[in-house]
């Protein structure tokens, strides 16, 4: 076989003559006439037209690349729909989180509460609503549960765990208006007075009222208002957190000062680690061990 | 000499008009085409363009062996397209341009076939002549049967015979001796008949 093809390439170099290739190899007939059909089939007589060079110069230009500058969302514009409460992708909610954490230090509060469709919330919280005393050493990060890979977007029904729950945090925003009912029903729950009225060693609430789909009924209209003393760690009320789950860029800026920052961090761990292993309603603000 | 391939009748083979240089008449020379890639990488589009002349007919044979004319000839400008934009990233190692284009160009087919494109491989309105339409009936179902073949044998053929790449040229793309691209495109050409004959 080896023969056949070295015999082969000697007649394709012109060495010999395809009369004493088939002579020895009459298998080789059918290769060249194979040979043959594929070279027929493959010549250029048919085509006579296509496209033409301008044409094509015409896509390269529709293809030009765009500027790095515009495929990064207009800072104004994402705002805006943060402002109006329109629900955006992950991607853009991310991006503009980067940019508000880029640029603001105290409107964040404010931006989030409107994404999660309060931006009637209250300037001036409810008095349960407000933070413990100076002298609180609860974590700040005791209502402000829930990890950063949690979705608050999943639960639009709400129930009374709400005023307890973080969820699996951060997803993208909720829409206003399933948000807007359940924060007008989260006051009329039990579970938000005794929230606030918990002691401020009290732990986080169960598991089971971080799980899935405890979203947080309110933005954070509490945290901004109270102007917290330096160092002090501020505690935002109770079931009053952000449709956002990831509240740890927003706890760096809305809870600076102190150490409170890394027990932050630790709190939104933990609560993002057991709302992960649980899904049971559990009331809100029950006792902790 | 060189004679063109449609002059070569298929009943011919064996012969020795069977004797034929599958490479087409070429109007660049090697040294031509690299002054002219290193011009369009330099952002000269005429340059690019004579290039296009030069390797548009190539590309559409490739293409319109596996899809139908026009798309073939859309997939002849996405190719070029695609090639202008990585040209940069092109760099002469022996390989000839037109084996790159070739690569760029497969990629360009098997796009528009998994787009969909090959359930309209056998709607030839262009085509009224009955001769040119059992031509194109025989192409079709012979790209059909290349793409049956292994990747390497194909990638031989296709070079061969529609990229024009001589033996040594496709060695150098393959990273292989001439005498196994010769080895290769018999065994491709035994492998494409027998599929041929089983249908």
């Amino acid at each position: 076989m080896g023969e056949l093809f070295d015999d082969l390439a000697q007649w394709e170099k012109g060495s010999v003559g395809a009369e004493a290739v088939t002579a020895a190899h009459p298998a080789a007939a059918e290769l060249l006439e194979m040979h043959s059909l594929l070279t027929m089939l493959t010549t250029e007589r048919e085509y006579g037209g296509g496209p033409g060079w301008d044409e094509v110069v015409a896509r390269l230009d529709d293809r030009a690349p765009p500027e790095p500058e515009a495929r990064r969302p207009p800072f104004g514009r994402v705002i805006a729909a943060l402002l109006a409460g329109i629900v955006v992708g992950p991607a853009t909610a991310a991006a503009a989180r980067v940019d508000v954490l880029g640029h603001l230090s105290q409107g964040v509060t404010h931006v989030h509460a409107a994404a999660a469709g309060n931006s009637a919330a209250p300037s001036a919280p409810p008095s349960h609503l407000l933070p413990p005393p100076a002298s609180s050493n609860l974590k700040p990060d005791a209502t402000l549960r829930g990890g950063p890979t949690g979705r608050s977007n999943a639960p639009a029904v709400v129930g009374p765990s709400l005023s307890q729950g973080g969820g699996e945090g951060g997803g993208e925003p909720l829409p206003a208006e399933p948000l807007a009912a359940s924060a007008d029903l989260a006051p009329a729950e039990p579970e938000v007075t005794s929230a606030a009225a918990a002691p401020v060693h009290q732990p986080p609430a169960p598991e089971s009222a971080r799980g899935r789909g405890a979203a947080e009924p309110d933005a954070p209209a509490a945290p901004a208002p109270t102007e917290p003393a330096p160092g002090r760690p501020v505690e935002p009320p109770a079931g009053n957190g952000p449709a956002e789950g990831d509240q740890r860029p927003r706890g760096k800026e809305s809870f600076a000062g102190g150490d409170h920052h890394k027990s932050h961090q630790e709190g939104g761990q933990e609560g993002h680690n057991r709302g992960r292993h649980t899904g049971d309603p559990a009331p809100a603000g029950a006792k902790q061990p | 000499m060189r004679t063109t391939p449609a002059q070569v009748p298929p009943s011919t083979a064996g012969g020795p008009a069977a004797r034929t240089d599958t490479r087409p008449p070429a109007a660049l020379t090697a040294s031509q085409v690299q002054e002219l890639v290193a011009a369009a990488q330099g952002g000269d589009r005429d340059s690019f363009g004579m290039l296009y002349e030069e390797y548009r007919r190539k590309v559409f044979n490739l293409a319109r062996f596996s899809l139908p004319y026009a798309t073939a000839e859309d997939a002849v400008g996405e190719t070029f397209v695609r090639a202008w934009a990585a040209l940069p990233k092109y760099r002469d190692q022996g390989v000839p341009f037109v084996a790159w284009i070739y690569g760029i160009a497969r990629h360009v087919v098997t796009d528009a076939l998994r787009a969909g494109s090959r359930v309209e491989l056998w709607a030839e309105p262009r085509l009224d002549e009955p001769a040119a339409r059992d031509h194109d009936l025989d192409r079709l179902t012979l790209g059909a049967a290349l793409d049956r073949l292994s990747a390497e044998q194909r990638a031989v053929i296709e070079m061969k015979y529609l990229a024009g790449l001589t033996n040594e040229e496709v060695g150098n793309a393959l990273g292989k001796s001439p005498g196994a691209v010769n080895t290769q495109q018999w065994r491709a050409l035994a492998a494409l008949r027998q599929i041929l004959e089983d249908g």
